[in-house]
């Protein structure tokens, strides 16, 4: 079943066109990256999926429903089934860590509030941060943590598709395998789809099941990596097949 | 009232079956029901019957079977693969409370009284500084940010102007309005043009002025410093060697000081001008009447004893809008509060130094 499924998207923003005719589709319990050179239109494809943006035209379906013609309440109904980790955490500022995971919780359900502790302690201590953490303020503490804190938030309503901007920049490389580790953990105890923008190779190479790869405005290439690796277009040269990549991920061979 | 958690009870083992769905919409009547569980030795948890669950179901089992666990041995029997997954997954992350920290009322009261004395403490600091790097320039004029403080003239005083002149301009109608009706009364009429002309110099306009700048131009000065520090720009400077003080803060304090006192004359004519319209029409003097009245009665020393005020509110609001943007720490909340601060320091102040001035010149005898 797809979870996610885009057709023909074309967004212009004034005379420049960010994507052009852009297709893919997502299937569940998959985890899915979007790749692309800086500017390619990965950041608003995504803020697109996730109902921020508008396409000038196209089709995107979340969970089987068209969300260009959804009504507002349909519309919140998938707003409450996913969970988004932005790049830089976007954590509120005037709410502490507890708060920010709670406020999902709070919010849409009727939960007393030991219980909405309990799943925010557990939340804290799934993405590897301490209890502790709890009262402190986003501004004390550090970009990993904020990330960390970010993606418990995200999880708290246990999302069916979470949505992940580049998730691993900005971790050190313990942390970021160890993020690796948690989405594979996550996807499959969870059943959660994942959609992510990435540049991580590592991540690429070992936790990414199927991607697409924009670059000039169109779907250059997608699927698993093998499939991938097949295409000979400049961009997906350039990231896959330079010396680093044939060394360290695909042995020394010919690609 | 036994829709999720039925139990049999055999010698020393009670074996609890779990059904329904375990998950976020039913964990609060769950809890409800565990208070029927009896005590027992060992426990048998059966979860086969789980219909649907999700991860704040699976927590609550987590805590179900580490509460009993203490006074009893528990098994839990029959979770498939992925429950098991998640159950594992999640084991270690139950438990734990948060703790909140809560101060008393005084504490707060304690800290807010210490933190206003901090923030005097700092702004004698920073007004120090200012002080420092103001003089330097005498030293090396080279230093001095001319570009940006011709930017600084045009933003807070041409910019300003359609404001002001709306401001003034009302302010002198309403003074007319209220003393034409006072001094018709009397015959006085033609005293009109002391009133106006004396209040408007001397006290009003300098006055109105400052507190229409303070709310846009101080503001402004915050935030925009306080978004440059968010964004680490401040920070960015300081390591490239420039210095924030001769970038950012003397352009405008002394773009302001020349801007101000030039928006003082303009509140003049224009609120004087507004005052000279109500006479016409109320009291039917004419302009040229006025103007010869005006001429008789307002000496020099009242024009610029209003202007002399300028520079100096000019200063307390610059020298604050940029305090209290270097004041901003790395959040947004702290833009919004240092902005309003910054605009409620710089109004009390011009209030209170205008009244200080009103000590000196009556002391003076001017």
């Amino acid at each position: 079943m797809n979870v996610i499924e885009v057709k023909d998207i074309v967004t212009k923003f004034g005379s420049k066109i960010v994507h052009n005719k852009i297709s893919f589709s997502v299937k569940e319990n998959e985890i899915f990256a979007i790749l692309g050179a800086s500017g390619s239109g990965k950041t608003v494809l995504l803020k697109e999926i996730i109902m921020l943006l508008h396409p000038n035209s196209g089709q995107i379906k979340v969970l089987g429903k068209d969300i260009l013609k959804i009504s507002y309440k349909e519309a919140l109904e998938i707003k409450k089934s996913w969970g988004v980790l932005f790049q830089f955490g976007a954590l509120f500022t005037s709410l502490n860590v507890a708060q920010n995971i709670a406020l999902p919780l709070n919010e849409y359900t009727n939960l007393p509030k030991d219980i909405i502790d309990d799943i925010v302690i557990s939340k804290l201590k799934l993405v590897g941060l301490d209890a502790n953490v709890a009262s402190l303020f986003p501004s004390e503490l550090s970009g990993g943590m904020i990330k960390r804190v970010a993606l418990a938030r995200a999880l708290a309503m246990d999302p069916k598709i979470l949505f992940l901007d580049e998730p691993t920049s900005g971790l050190d490389p313990v942390g970021a395998r160890n993020f690796d580790k948690l989405i594979v953990k996550l996807k499959e105890s969870l059943g959660i789809t994942v959609v992510m923008i990435t540049h991580d190779l590592d991540s690429i190479f070992s936790i990414v099941n199927n991607m697409v790869i924009l670059a000039n405005t169109k779907v250059v290439a997608k699927g698993t990596i093998y499939d991938v690796l097949k295409s000979t277009h400049p961009f997906v040269e350039a990231f896959f097949k330079n010396e680093y990549v044939k060394k360290r991920y695909l042995g020394k061979g010919d690609v | 009232m036994k829709n999720y958690i039925k139990y049999e009870k055999s010698q020393n083992t009670v074996t609890l079956f779990l059904q329904n769905n375990w998950n976020i919409n039913s964990v609060k009547k769950i809890k409800k029901e565990l208070k029927i569980i009896p005590l027992a030795k060992n426990y048998i948890i059966d979860a086969s019957a789980i219909s649907n669950y999700d991860s704040a179901g699976i927590i609550l089992l987590i805590k179900i079977y580490k509460q009993l666990s203490k006074n009893a041995t528990v098994r839990i029997i029959n979770l498939n693969s992925k429950q098991k997954e998640l159950f594992n997954l999640l084991k270690d992350t139950v438990g734990e409370k948060i703790k909140y920290k809560y101060e008393s009322f005084l504490y707060d009261l304690g800290k807010a009284a210490i933190d206003l004395l901090k923030d005097i403490r700092a702004f004698f600091k920073f007004l120090g500084e200012f002080s420092v790097y103001f003089f330097m320039l005498f030293i090396k004029p080279k230093n001095f940010r001319f570009k940006e403080t011709i930017y600084h003239i045009y933003q807070s005083g041409f910019g300003a102007i359609i404001i002001i002149a709306l401001t003034t301009f009302l302010v002198g109608v309403v003074i007319a309005y209220q003393s034409a009706v006072q001094l018709a009364k009397f015959g006085a009429d033609i005293f009109i043009v002391d009133t106006i002309g004396i209040s408007i110099t001397r006290e009003l306009s300098p006055m109105i002025v400052a507190i229409v700048i303070a709310g846009r131009s101080g503001s402004a000065y915050t935030a925009e410093i306080g978004a440059m520090k968010l964004t680490e720009e401040i920070s960015a400077m300081k390591t490239m060697g420039f210095e924030p003080f001769n970038f950012l803060v003397i352009p405008r304090v002394v773009a302001l000081i020349i801007s101000l006192p030039l928006l003082i004359v303009l509140g003049d004519i224009v609120g004087i001008y507004g005052g000279a319209l109500v006479a016409k029409m109320q009291l039917d003097i004419s302009f040229s009447q006025f103007i010869n009245r005006l001429n008789e009665v307002l000496a020099f020393k009242h024009y610029y004893l209003g202007l002399i005020k300028g520079p100096v509110f000019a200063f307390l609001i610059a020298i604050i809008g940029c305090f209290r943007g270097f004041l901003v720490s790395n959040n947004t909340e702290s833009i919004g509060l240092q902005t309003t601060a910054s605009v409620v320091n710089s109004i009390f102040l011009v209030i209170a130094f205008d009244a200080l001035f009103s000590v000196i010149y009556t002391e003076l005898g001017l």
